[in-house]
């Protein structure tokens, strides 16, 4: 379980508080201590960081611990282009968490 | 004390390329499916088990060659004979080992600048030391377009899934809705109707009668079951009996006892 650190958008994302998840998101705006970043289903999320936020593109994959339910600490970022199709990447995060296919994708 | 010269069907050497090839245990299935490439996810190179060295690899009942994972690198350790790339992909982490060539030089031309916290796409082989599963890198490259992660395991679901459940109806691999096929597939576990396809609705719809009926495989069907069977808004007479006709110039169906009773053409 520990490796585990699955895709979601911001409505699946409280059914993991306190689990690691990844977020493919837009970047909004960027302070100091926090990034808002734009879901792929077009909610927010508040992304906490320390240090460098590593953000160097437009879309970008957030890897970090859900505090609640829009927060969420991160602990990497793997950056992704300056396009990606959110509504794509939805409809597959919302495939791979349908109970049908949830066991085949994840273990 | 043989006569010579007679004819043992079980124990022909050409017996297994005779096997049926929808069989699920059939000889032939099995050793093609050794050398495809599989799409998985981390999790899934987990879950594979073998019965032992040297077996084949077993994932859900069905035996994996080679694998294709895509995975973001969290480690790399370099050793003197190999590299090892620890991946994730957010459903598992596996470890990934590409052995060192001769000449460095070539090394790095041929591996790419693989760096941590990139995406790469590896294909290669399941080999277990031990108690631990790697990857035998036999390619590796970095993935630069970010959508390939997403098709990666759109693509894993839909073979997991085709080999369970069978070929999706006519629907071709490689889109992107999972909702499509499981709508299909748990309807039509066979790959019958993926032949006709390309037929109009009607004309699919009386091909799919004929094939349901138990007896169509002797006397044929008659022409009211099927008028009575495909019956439904906007269907007349006139227009099954075109679709008839057009299924028998296409070669699709042919008249057996009478020119009332049809069966399909296989």
């Amino acid at each position: 379980m520990s490796e585990l650190s699955p895709r979601v958008n911001s409505a699946i994302l409280p059914r993991f508080i306190g689990h690691m998840v990844r977020i493919p998101c837009k970047v909004l705006t960027t302070t100091d201590s926090t990034v808002t970043v734009q879901t792929s289903d077009g909610g927010e999320v508040l992304v906490k960081y320390s240090g460098d936020h590593g953000i160097s593109t437009s879309y970008a994959e957030i890897i970090g611990q859900v505090i609640d339910q829009t927060t969420v600490k991160k602990a990497a970022v793997i950056n992704l282009q300056s396009e990606l199709d959110l509504q794509m990447v939805d409809r597959v995060i919302k495939s791979i968490h349908d109970p049908r296919f949830f066991s085949t994708i994840f273990s | 004390m043989s006569q010579g010269g007679g004819f043992y069907p079980n124990s022909s050497p050409f017996n297994q390329s005779q096997a049926s090839p929808g069989g699920a245990s059939g000889e032939t299935k099995r050793t093609e499916l050794s050398r495809s490439v599989r799409p998985l996810t981390l999790a899934q190179v987990n879950k594979a088990h073998q019965a032992h060295t040297d077996a084949e690899w077993i994932l859900e009942g069905n035996e994996v060659g080679q694998v294709t994972v895509i995975g973001h690198v969290v480690d790399i350790s370099e050793q003197t004979t190999n590299v090892l790339y620890t991946l994730e992909d957010g459903t598992g982490k596996v470890e990934a080992r590409r052995w060192r060539e001769q000449n460095t030089e070539e090394d790095v031309d041929k591996w790419g600048d693989i760096q941590v916290n990139q995406v790469i796409r590896v294909t290669g082989h399941l080999k277990a030391f031990g108690n631990r599963k790697y990857i035998n890198a036999v390619n590796i490259r970095p993935s630069e377009d970010p959508h390939e992660i997403y098709f990666h395991m759109m693509d894993a679901l839909t073979v997991s899934l085709s080999l369970h459940n069978g070929m999706p109806n006519g629907t071709p691999i490689g889109q992107k809705s999972p909702s499509a096929y499981t709508a299909q597939s748990s309807g039509m576990a066979n790959n019958d109707m993926a032949e006709y396809k390309h037929l109009p609705p009607l004309q699919r719809e009386i091909i799919r009668v004929l094939l349901s009926q138990p007896e169509h495989d002797e006397g044929g069907v008659h022409v009211g079951v099927v008028a009575k069977a495909v019956q439904k808004e906007g269907v007349t007479g006139a227009s099954i009996s075109d679709a008839l006709d057009a299924l028998m110039d296409g070669g699709q169906i042919f008249t057996t006892s009478d020119d009332a009773h049809f069966q399909v053409s296989r």
